[in-house]
């Protein structure tokens, strides 16, 4: 059994990771604190049944992700099945750049990416709809496996996989909508791509 | 873009990127990047998509938050964290 001295020491290097996933699921500082609280105060009592030499870190996440379904979403009562506009694969690539195919080139695409700013990035994330803002954020954000990320939620592997599927595409239109704002490329769609 | 080869890949790309394809399926796609320099550049933008958005997301903790939480989980005595309300 892990000692608790043992779980403050290792428990604290997850701090960025946990407060960073607490921000973009309560989308602001004061909840996302508390959650970060909520979820060092629970792991604090359960660290007994924490197996030493597995994955803390996605330990962790799993109470994270529960108190924050349980507590952060009764009480936010929003409707949960939000839907998002499904899109098609590769939109933001197949806009980018809104010039001749000729002349794309890979540091052009480099370009635009690296213009992307935190600010819009983490937007684009909070836009998502719940369900689909969690397994992107904890797939491509944290880099978790899908069956990881399948226990965290408590849903099956095959609806991780579809909400990943169609939240990603979800997340690259509002980064094009934020590239387009930024006047980095043009709205006009190009050939093959189907107009937004 | 074309043929059923690129537009299985398109469709199984993020899923390719993020490791999560078996290994039969995996060499197939790879082959097809290979044989295929449009596909190739579209994976290497997803690639580079990923990349970004996970390099976008960091927070920085505020510090009076963590030398709470560290308080709370090294500063009592008897071994158990302090039950003060969340604030």
């Amino acid at each position: 059994m892990a000692d608790q001295a043992t779980f403050a020491e290792q428990a604290m290097e997850h701090m960025p990771a946990l407060y960073a996933a607490a921000m973009r699921m309560t989308r602001n500082k004061a909840d996302a604190e508390d959650l970060v609280q909520e979820t060092y105060l629970r792991a604090y009592r359960g660290f007994g049944g924490f197996e030493q030499g597995t994955n803390l870190k996605a330990w962790l996440f799993r109470i994270l992700t529960n108190s924050f379904i349980n507590t952060y979403r009764a009480k936010q009562r929003r409707p949960q099945e939000a839907d998002l506009e499904d899109v098609e694969d590769l939109y933001l690539y197949h806009r980018l750049p809104a010039v001749e195919q000729a002349t794309r080139s890979r540091s052009a695409e480099a370009d635009v990416l690296e213009r992307i700013t935190d600010t819009e990035v983490k937007a684009a994330i909070e836009d998502l709809p719940e369900q689909f803002r969690l397994p992107v954020y904890l797939a491509d954000v944290e880099g978790f496996a899908y069956k990881e990320i399948a226990e965290m939620l408590d849903i099956p592997i095959g609806t991780v996989m579809s909400r990943l599927h169609r939240g990603r595409k979800g997340l690259e239109k509002r980064l094009h909508d934020f590239v387009v704002e930024q006047h980095l490329i043009s709205a006009a769609p190009v050939a093959g791509g189907e107009a937004s | 873009m074309g043929g059923k080869d690129c537009d299985d890949l398109l469709h199984e790309l993020a899923d390719l990127l993020h490791g999560e394809m078996p290994a039969d399926r995996e060499a197939i796609l790879h082959q097809h990047l290979d044989d295929c320099p449009p596909c190739m550049e579209r994976a290497d933008f997803q690639a580079q998509l990923r990349a970004l958005v996970a390099k976008r997301c960091c927070e920085d903790v505020p510090s009076d938050f963590k030398a709470r939480i560290a308080e709370l989980l090294h500063g009592s005595p008897g071994g158990s964290p302090s039950q003060e309300p969340i604030s």
